[in-house]
Formats: C-alpha cells, structure tokens, sequence
C-alpha cells in the first residue's frame, strides 16, 4: 500500500497524519524507549519533554547586521500515539537571546520588542514525510537593566491523528522572525528575517513511536478531530500623533500618484469555510509617499488610498449541513456616512504590507431557503483589521495576502469580529456572532494596475474594466 | 535601490552638403561644431502618470553646409534626467537599473531630415539609491542617423527635436535580476510660451 502524510484541516493550518499504510511493528510499545531525540527528562505523564538547539546565523538589516543566535526549541511530546487517536504537541516554546546591541538597535527608542516567528517540525515516518509550520507570538518583552535580551515565543499546535503504525520523526528547522518595537506605527513594520542553520548540526528533535490501533480497522480513516484554533492575532498597532516626532528638517518628502489598481479580493471564513469572492474593485486616489533622511536613507515608505467592494452573495452551510446564504458587504469604518475604505500599506524593496480596516454588514440572510430579516445595520461590532502582505510590481501588479505561516502574527490572518444590530423581528446578533466570528480568516487581494489613456484623443484608448456601479451607492 | 537615470538623448544632427560631391568635401572642410538642444518632456513609466524628464541632446556636424548639400551628424547622443522622486518609487519597488534603446525624431525648419535618428543605444546601468538619475544615450554601431539635406538657399537653417521621444527600456529588478520591458513614450511638456526645441547654433548654410 502506498503511504502518504496529508493534512487535514477544519480551518488553516490544522494538521493530520492521513494514513495508507497499516505497519504494526509493536517495537515502540515502552514510554521510555521511544524519543531518541534530546528528552530533558523521564516522561511524565506518558510525555516527553523534549529540547533542541541550534545555531543559527539570521541576517537583521544594516545596522543590526548578521547575528548567531542559538535558538533553543523545547515542547512535550506523548511518549507514544496510537494509529486514529488524536495527539497534541504541547507547550511548544522557542527561546533565544538578542545580543545587547542589536536589541538597542532594534528597539529605538521603544521600550520594548515584540513580533513573531515561525519554524517548521519535518515529520518522517519511514517514506512519508509532511511538514508542519508553527506560528509563535513574542510578547513584548524590555532590555533588562544588564546584558542581552531574551526573547521567548509561545504559541499552540493543532492536534493531528497519526493513521499509520510505527515510528514518527520529527525534525525542527531554524526560524524565520520578524521583530520591532512595540507601538511602532504602521509604516514602521517589523523587520523579517530568515535564519538559517550553521552546516553539519543534527536537527533531530526527538521520535514517537506510533501503535497499531486495536480497535480501528486497517484502512478506516481516522475520526475526524476538530482542530485547535491558532493563535490569536494580534490587532493593528494603533499609535498616538502625540507620540510621532515631527521629522527632523533635513529630511525629503516625496509625493507621486499612482495609476488606479483594480483590486480581485478573497475571503474565507474559517468558521464556516464560506468564501469571499469579491467583484472586481478599484484601488483609486493612490498615493505613494516616501520620506528620507539627509543620506537618502527612506524612513517611510507608504501607499495610500480609497477603496471599495460591491455587496457579494455568499452561501456556505452551516453548522456543517444547513444551506444559508447571506449578502455580505466590507465596508468602511464609517460606513454611514462614506463609501470609501481607506487603504494604507508600505512599500519597501517591492514587498507591499497592507493594512485595512473594514467593518462587515450582512443582509438578505436565507437560511433553508427561508428569509430570515437581518435588519439593516447588522454589523460586526468593531472594525476588523486586515493585514496583507505581498510583493508588488508596478509592471505586473501584484498578490498580498494572509499568510498562516509568516512569522509576524499580524499577517496569520484576520479576526471576525462578533456581530450585533441583527435581526429585526427576532435577536440574531448571537446566531451570526456564533456561526462566523472568530480569528484564523484569510484574505487575498490581486492587484492589477489599470493603464491609463495617453493618448490625446481619448477614443483611441481601448476599454478598461468598468468600476462596478455598485460601488458608488451610496451607504445605507 | 534603484535609480532611474536620464535618458540622454543624442540630437540627431544632419551636416549639410552643396553637392552630391562635395558632401565629404565642402560641408565638412571646415572644424565640426556641437550643436545642442534641451527641452522638459512629459513621460511615461510603470504605474505612475506621466512624469515630468529633462531631455537634452547634442550631435556634431560641420560648420557649414552648401546649399542643396547633405550630411549625416555624429556622435549623436544626450541625456535624459528623470526625477528623485520617481527614481526613489522605483527603488520602493526593487527596480535599480536601466538598459534599451532609444529613438529620437529630428526636424528642420528649411531643409529636410531623412527620419528620426534610431536605435541608439542606453548602455546598461545599475543605479545607487537616492537623487535624480541621468540615463546617458548615445549613438552606436547599430544605430541610424538620419541624413540632413540642406535648403536651396543659402543662410541659416534651424534643426529641432521632434516629438514624441520614444524609448525601448529594460528596467531592472534586482531581487531576481530579470529585466521587465517598458516602452515609455515622452511627449514636449506643454508651456507658456512654449518650449524652445531647437538646436544651438542655426546650421550655416553656404552658397
């Protein structure tokens, strides 16, 4: 029979073993024999805590530089899995320590650092491998008094069900990290960067054995495990002008328009699994705004500008089984009074970070088929934050999303927020709340730059997409 | 970072002739003189509006040219000097050098010109972040000269730049070294009073 690893996920990232191959070996039946990896100590519990550290070199932007940190990796393991049972790996947890100088540099005149970072376990049972991304969260964390700064991020695994009997590798990589200063604004984003392990280490981190399950047939797929929701993303750094130093007088303002962009966007809802497909929008009034220092070193960078989406039809069912349909429009933070959502992003080396704020409406809910009145202002209580990330050409246009696996936890994905105002003749805030609020959504967004017409007679110019005459309806 | 240079635009100049004959004699007996021209042009580039370029643009011809006589300019050549803030931009999105070729329309006031000058070249440049950029053209072994046949009349004649400028460009990314293709088009800014396109000194043309 073949074997394979497949993930099986009820939202991103969620993970499983899938299973082909029904090996029973039955060597790997004693807590103690299993996890040749690094266990700190005897299992507790039928776990294994497990510890790995490697040297790594991760290249920080001038003038931070390269820096060699030793990155150490501990989490629990179950001393042994059994074929079809779901199995978590706990209290994953990666600790490293920021040389002192390279802590002042990135910290500013911040208080303290936080971001992120991601690393991979490579999972090997016999032919079959299949990776696993771990997103991690540093906590905002200051420079003590003396020496270096330590650093830890915590995060949490979806459980997985191995389907396959014998013995589990796993593998850990080095990180990719993405830190800055707490409260920096917007167009001060944290900085990324991908660590790589100095040559010849064993990056083992530790074994399982996985049992043959007595009671489950060879072949039966493993029951399905709801999994674990990820980590919850943190909100949009939101800043005072009160805290924003005026820039000093030597630096250079620069201000360029930008050609319209028609914008493809996609949302899936992780509850539910629904997706998003907006009508093709436009990105107008785009511009792009740079300052540098004396030396032309650029301090921001930003894009700006005004977008908006047509109301779309979405149906997807719910609770797994019942057909529900619902109009759901995106719409600005002050929707009652403007149509316009305001879209702000930084551009450094072509890579565009996107942030934007929007506030979700539903209406024309029908569930079964049967109309159920939203009302007309049910909408989620506060304005979900969006942060995209992407590369950006302006010859090609470009793709920013959600990415589940980047190391700033701010790009993971979006939270919906709970709704409220729903329903006109009975309360449904808690229904809609229920069946779609929570975090882990994705978003994408297409970008295509519409040419503009040069020529001077204008009907020489050939036909671009029309603006969807929906989005300039005015709000409700 | 990138940098967008000036595009050099190298006048295209035409030497005049008296005669079939005497084109390599008695047009170019005397010392050959620069003749030179400048004017602001409207252009175009990725994802921006049109962009205002200083164009400047030289060629070397004789000092004078006979009536009815011919003359293919040299060392046609100029710059093209494109703004801080769109070399900047252009940095912001990985873009940092520039390469193609150019072709640059040339008229005369009283004589005529065969074509635009073609094809010259805009050597491959990687430019440092920061400032304006001049992108340099000039004329190679592969580009045209147009040949300039002078009046029938002797006195002056006055060579212009045309319009519009076209230019075959490579920009360069420099995350993936590739090159993306764009033909940018610059048109004469429009001023008041309008721009002066000519060429400096008038051509002199002799009995």
């Amino acid at each position: 029979m073949a074997s394979r690893l497949t993930r099986r996920t009820a939202t991103h990232g969620a993970i499983a073993l899938a299973c082909a191959v029904s090996v029973t070996t039955g060597a790997f039946t004693g807590t103690g024999s299993a996890a040749p990896g690094e266990p700190d100590g005897a299992a507790a519990s039928g776990r294994h805590e497990l510890t790995k550290t490697l040297a790594t070199t991760c290249p920080f932007a001038d003038p931070v530089g390269p820096l060699e940190l030793a990155v150490k990796t501990t989490a629990s393991l179950p001393a042994s899995m059994t074929v079809g049972q779901p199995v978590t790996i706990d209290e994953p947890v990666v600790t490293f320590s920021l040389p002192r100088a390279a802590a002042q540099q990135l910290l500013g005149t911040a208080g303290t650092l936080e971001g992120g970072l991601t690393f991979q376990l490579l999972l090997e049972q016999g032919k079959v491998k299949d990776t696993l991304t771990v997103p991690m969260t540093i906590a905002a964390t200051g420079l003590p008094a003396e020496g270096d700064l330590s650093l830890v991020a915590t995060g949490k695994l979806p459980a997985f069900s191995p389907s396959t009997a014998g013995v589990l590798r796993i593998r850990v990589t080095a990180p990719k990290l993405a830190l800055g200063p707490t409260g920096a604004p917007p167009d001060q984003p944290a900085e990324q960067v991908t660590c790589t392990t100095d040559g010849g280490q064993d990056l083992s981190f530790g074994a399982v054995p996985v049992l043959a399950a007595a009671t489950s047939p060879a072949g039966k797929p493993a029951p399905e495990k709801k999994s674990t929701p990820g980590p919850r993303t943190t909100g949009p750094q939101k800043h005072s002008l009160l805290d924003e130093e005026p820039p000093p007088d030597d630096t250079t303002t620069q201000v360029l328009p930008l050609q319209p962009n028609q914008v493809d966007n996609t949302s899936t809802i992780a509850k539910t699994g629904a997706v998003i497909r907006s009508k093709p929008a436009v990105l107008a009034n785009a511009v792009w705004f740079r300052i540098v220092d004396s030396a032309g070193f650029p301090l921001r960078s930003e894009v700006t500008g005004e977008l908006a989406f047509a109301p779309v039809t979405v149906s997807y069912l719910g609770y797994g089984f019942l057909p529900i349909s619902a109009t759901v429009e995106f719409l600005p933070v002050d929707y009652r009074r403007s149509t316009m959502i305001h879209s702000f992003g930084t551009l450094f080396d072509g890579l565009l970070r996107n942030h934007l704020d929007v506030v979700s409406r539903l209406s024309d809910v029908k569930v079964n088929g049967v109309p159920l009145d939203a009302g007309p202002d049910c909408v989620s209580e506060t304005p979900m934050a969006i942060d995209m990330i992407g590369e950006y050409d302006p010859f090609t246009g470009g793709l920013i999303a959600t990415d589940p696996a980047n190391p700033d936890p701010k790009f993971r994905g979006f939270t919906l927020p709970p709704f409220k105002n729903c329903g006109a003749a009975e309360k449904l805030s808690s229904l809609f709340t229920g069946q779609n609020a929570g975090p882990g959504n994705q978003a994408s967004a297409r970008l295509t730059i519409i040419p503009l017409c040069q020529e001077a007679d204008h009907r020489n110019c050939p036909p671009v997409a029309p603006i969807p005459a929906e989005v300039f309806r005015k709000g409700r | 970072m990138t940098r967008l240079k000036n595009l050099s635009l190298k006048a295209v100049t035409t030497a005049a002739i008296v005669s079939t004959l005497g084109m390599l004699t008695a047009g170019v007996a005397s010392a050959d003189t620069t003749y030179n021209a400048a004017a602001l042009h409207r252009c175009t580039f990725p994802g921006i509006p049109q962009q205002d370029v200083a164009i400047t643009a030289f060629l070397t011809g004789p000092d004078s040219i006979p009536v009815n006589g011919t003359a293919v300019p040299t060392n046609v050549g100029g710059t093209a000097t494109i703004s801080a803030a769109v070399h900047s931009l252009l940095t912001a999105v990985g873009y940092d050098g520039i390469r193609g070729r150019a072709t640059v329309p040339v008229t005369a006031a009283r004589g005529t010109v065969s074509g635009p000058a073609t094809n010259l070249n805009i050597p491959e440049t990687i430019y440092p972040a920061g400032g304006s950029i001049t992108v340099n053209i000039a004329q190679d072994a592969s580009s045209t000269v147009p040949t300039y046949t002078a009046p029938a009349t002797d006195g002056a004649d006055t060579l212009s730049l045309g319009t519009p400028i076209t230019a075959a460009l490579q920009f360069h990314k420099s995350s993936n070294n590739t090159w993306a293709n764009w033909n940018m088009t610059c048109t004469v800014k429009t001023t008041s009073p309008a721009q002066n396109r000519a060429f400096s000194p008038d051509f002199v043309i002799t009995p």
